[in-house]
């Protein structure tokens, strides 16, 4: 079936089909928000914007939408006690947060990719249950939180990460809006339509046979969680309700699959064992009820189940971007779609251990010390009450409330012990460059290994040929750390430069972070690319010597681990200009290289 | 009114269910840890328990659910302790097992409990307000993602959890009141792993996994629709099964103070855990009371190899030490010593 779409294939026809796509999302997303769970959405601001807008048009009046910096505080992002209402009532009142409030609506979230894992799982937990528990400060409430996620992922094409897995496996759709997508090119469902589709959603129903084929086409093409045939299914269902129907169609099973499984594909599935049935073009999603007669109600027999699932194969595959399809094509991936950085953790004033209070207003997650504040303003209590001209009350009883200023308020202060992020730069060209590989590997899990008490973190960078690659960003889950691991690459050029500037940058975003930095190095230093790639020992060599210079400047600790046989004038004269500690070891033992990182992290 | 998706009504994840079971049967188990891909049902399997769970007898009016029976420590309700010395009758009232979900975000305050912010805003009277520790006393305190939740608090948990009281000296407040519950964590290993000397904590700990098989994905993916299309009816249809199961756990726990261990079950379990090389003697101990458990939910008197097996590498597995060149899993070291220990191929 392949070989016919490649011969048949038409750019500009698929390119349609892409942005007819596009806008299916965003209408199927109109009508159940919630159970959908969301789209993450990669465009450019444009096309975004144009995509968003679309969608907002569509919603109702119950359907509010609120958009969430990637940076919220828990109570922004959950709520809390609103304490200027709760001082002027005298009694607790809480605040909603923006999931609360956009329920049965969408938050957007631009930048996405920034999102901290703690964010992240807050957002998981509402996309979950469709509630939000809130139990802070005081307060201790219950909101409806049926709420989607529309989260933009801003990081670029190249870049490594992207938006948290745990996140995105919870969204039905992953949309790349093409540029120059226009609105207007579409046809979108009106308002009648979209609220009769609302109160249709929860009773459409699905046929056993449409749930095996949406499993066993999951399967086909490598999708392991099981959140994705589950999202496909409630894709089919509101596909069903948008064109008014009670049961889903072949045409549900297939625009679902096409959005919802497709992007997600981690192989090509293998080629049917008989002939497939024609192609044929993936209609739109509000095309009147009348399925083409060949896949008019299917008997539930083996057979016609195949069959569906070979066409639901087959559209699924057809939906595949081109740039996922070339990876597919050249074998099964190894969970690397599945990776994302998640964002920094929090920091600073707002967790950790407590010690103590200090003046302060209660804003930006920072949290009020209640007693302390009490205790500030318990003196001024009669002063207040009489500037104000309230009466005092009787000997023996108390006063109805206590007068709080705002100059009285104390908030929490915390410590959090920062821990240290390892960076490795391993140098991965010519012939020695596996066994440093390996060692360094080794060194990388004895760390990890030893360091669950402390917050520590490792990271890797390869650079070998023209380039440094970032394999491993910093990380303190071992699990993930193996899967970076496996197979790495090796021989080439050595682009020392580049390596050194890789991990300066790496260095210097975790030390943002509030983490203390420490950088490995394990090169025999004879490079012979420069910083632009470009082969050529002087220059290289020159580079190299530069970004040294910077390196050294920036004040992060190094150690520099020099692999040749001999020791290198060059390796020398590098880690020198780093203010690296030197370190000669022709074999780059695991155990040494952790031992010696640790007595340097120990002591500082 | 709000559906849970019913415990009898998840596919497959034995082990799981069978840890929450033998925690339902003996709380002091010491809690169970999940650990395990995303989607597999982790939450919903902690989060459907309380059909399971046969209501309890609590003191009357007082509000940290205290048993009438208990002879230990209790609080400080007026009236509550009376039942203590055995010879004052005490009004009692039936109450469901709480299960208690830890919210993300919650702060330290609203865990353990502290000031009345009500009175204290209002009237200027400094009262204690009890927090999620109280509410989860004599029931379960479930904790999703357990290994993002800050050290300090995971901590603060786990030692409760184990001493069975919580001590509230904080902001001029001093309260203490029992806080007997049985904490369970879960984690996805992929988001960070968890602090070896707090795993080895947690009584029992599972891994579970996503189904791989397509005919028991689509009896997941169809479960779990019908369940969205219609969760009244759906929970209705399962309810006889999980009655059963709550029926089953109840009579466990009646039949759990008869069952009998065997001395050769005894130095079974030691071979076990010293061919292991488990520190200490909280793995041999647990590994026993889970082998009780599970010989009483089988309506059985006396524990033998059999139930032994059966719970060994959920007792033991998050007790062996990391050993970072053996890429080997620790349920696959498990289950090497036991073949080793009982003989392999398995014969009883």
């Amino acid at each position: 079936m392949t070989t016919d779409a490649d011969a048949e294939f038409d750019p500009a026809a698929a390119a349609a089909a892409a942005a007819e796509l596009v806008a299916s999302a965003a209408s199927l997303l109109a009508v159940a928000p919630h159970a959908l769970g969301g789209a993450l959405v990669r465009a450019s601001g444009e096309e975004g914007l144009r995509w968003t807008a679309a969608l907002r048009a569509m919603l109702g009046t119950e359907q509010p939408v609120r958009r969430l910096p990637p940076s919220v505080t828990d109570d922004r992002l959950l709520g809390g006690l609103d304490l200027a209402a709760t001082l002027s009532r005298g009694k607790p009142v809480a605040e909603r947060g923006l999931l609360a409030d956009a329920s049965g609506g969408l938050v957007v979230i631009p930048g996405a990719e920034r999102l901290s894992r703690g964010v992240v799982s807050r957002l998981c937990a509402v996309l979950d249950s469709g509630r939000l528990d809130l139990a802070r400060d005081g307060v201790v409430e219950q909101f409806d939180a049926r709420t989607g996620v529309v989260a933009f992922d801003d990081h670029a094409e190249d870049d490594d990460g992207g938006v948290s897995p745990a996140l995105t496996e919870r969204l039905a759709f992953a949309v790349v809006v093409p540029s120059r997508w226009d609105a207007e090119a579409h046809l979108w469902p009106d308002a009648e339509t979209l609220r009769e589709a609302r109160a249709r959603f929860d009773r459409v129903e699905t046929p056993p046979d449409a749930i095996r084929a949406i499993v066993a086409t999951a399967a086909a093409l490598g999708v392991d969680a099981l959140r994705a045939p589950m999202l496909a299914l409630r894709v089919a269902r509101a596909s069903a309700a948008l064109g008014l129907r009670d049961v889903t169609t072949d045409d549900d099973l297939r625009i679902a699959v096409q959005l919802v499984l497709g992007p997600r594909a981690t192989r090509m599935p293998a080629p049917p064992p008989e002939e497939s049935p024609p192609e044929e073009p993936p209609p739109p999603p509000d095309t009147p009820d009348t399925p083409p007669d060949d896949v008019d109600e299917p008997p539930p027999d083996e057979g016609n189940e195949r069959e569906l699932e070979d066409r639901l194969v087959e559209a699924a595959t057809a939906a595949i971007p081109p740039d996922l399809l070339a990876l597919l094509a050249q074998g099964p991936m190894r969970g690397s779609r599945e990776q994302g950085r998640s964002g920094a953790d929090q920091k600073g004033a707002t967790r950790g251990r407590q010690i103590g209070s200090r003046s302060g207003e209660p804003r930006g997650g920072k949290r009020l010390h209640v007693l302390d504040t009490l205790r500030t303003a318990a003196p001024w209590q009669r002063v207040r009450r009489r500037l104000r001209g309230v009466a005092e009350p009787p000997p023996g009883e108390r006063a109805a409330r206590i007068e709080v200023q705002r100059d009285d308020f104390k908030i929490r202060r915390f410590v959090e012990k920062a821990g240290t992020t390892v960076i490795f730069a391993v140098d991965a060209s010519g012939s020695s460059a596996l066994n440093r590989m390996n060692e360094a590997k080794g060194a990388i899990e004895q760390l990890l290994a030893e360091s669950y008490a402390r917050r520590d973190k490792v990271a890797l960078i390869a650079f070998r040929g023209t380039k440094a690659d970032v394999l491993l960003p910093a990380t303190r889950a071992l699990a993930r750390a193996r899967r970076a691991l496996t197979g790495l690459p090796g021989g080439g050029g050595t682009p020392l430069a580049s390596g050194i500037d890789t991990a300066l940058g790496l260095a210097q975003q975790a030390k943002r972070e509030g983490n203390q930095v420490l950088c490995v190095f394990l090169t025999d230093a004879r490079a012979n690319i420069g910083r632009d790639g470009q082969p050529g020992r002087p220059r290289a060599e020159q580079d190299a010597m530069q970004s040294a210079a910077a390196f050294g400047a920036s004040g992060i600790a190094s150690l520099f681990v020099d692999t040749s046989p001999r020791g290198e004038r060059m390796a020398k004269a590098v880690a020198e200009a780093m203010r690296a500690r030197y370190l000669l070891l022709p074999n780059a033992d695991a155990r040494v290289v952790t031992g010696a990182v640790k007595t340097m992290v120990s002591t500082g | 009114m709000r559906y849970v998706y019913p415990f009898s009504a998840i596919v497959g994840q034995e082990e799981m269910k069978l840890a929450l079971s033998i925690a339902a049967v003996d709380p002091a188990i010491g809690g169970v840890m999940v650990f395990g891909d995303r989607g597999t049902g982790k939450s919903t399997a902690v989060r459907a328990m309380p059909a399971l769970l046969p209501e309890m007898k609590v003191v009357k009016g007082c509000r940290y659910g205290c048993d009438p029976a208990a002879r230990t420590a209790g609080c400080d309700v007026q009236g509550c302790a009376a039942h203590l010395d055995g010879k004052h009758k005490v009004p009692t009232d039936h109450a469901p097992v709480p299960v208690v979900d830890l919210p993300l975000g919650a702060t330290e305050d609203r865990v353990v409990g502290s000031l009345d912010l009500e009175r204290a805003l209002a009237k200027g009277e400094k009262a204690f307000e009890p927090g999620l520790l109280a509410r989860a006393h004599r029931g379960f305190l479930y904790v999703d993602e357990v290994n993002l939740l800050e050290d300090h608090l995971v901590d603060l948990l786990l030692d409760v959890a184990q001493t069975g009281e919580n001590v509230v000296e904080r902001e001029g407040v001093s309260v203490r009141h029992p806080a007997r519950f049985v904490l369970v964590g879960s984690g996805n290993p992929e988001e960070g792993e968890l602090r070896p000397q707090l795993l080895d904590r947690f009584g029992l700990s599972v891994e579970v996994r996503t189904p791989l098989d397509v005919p028991t994905r689509v009896d997941v993916v169809m479960r779990r629709d019908a369940f969205d299309r219609d969760p009244a009816g759906f929970t209705a249809q399962w309810s006889a099964e999980d009655d059963k199961l709550r029926r089953k756990i109840e009579k466990a726990r009646k039949h759990l103070p008869d069952v009998d261990v065997p001395r050769a079950i005894l130095e079974r379990a030691s071979q076990l855990c010293l061919t292991l090389g488990t520190d200490g003697l909280r793995g041999e101990l647990t590994l026993l009371r889970a082998a009780r458990a599970i010989t009483a939910l089988e309506g059985k008197k006396h524990v033998t190899d059999a139930q032994l097996k059966h719970v060994a590498p959920m007792a033991l597995r998050h007790r062996l030490r990391k050993n970072v060149l053996d890429d080997t899993g620790s349920s696959a070291r498990v289950a090497r010593v036991i073949d080793e220990v009982f003989g392999a191929p398995a014969t009883a």
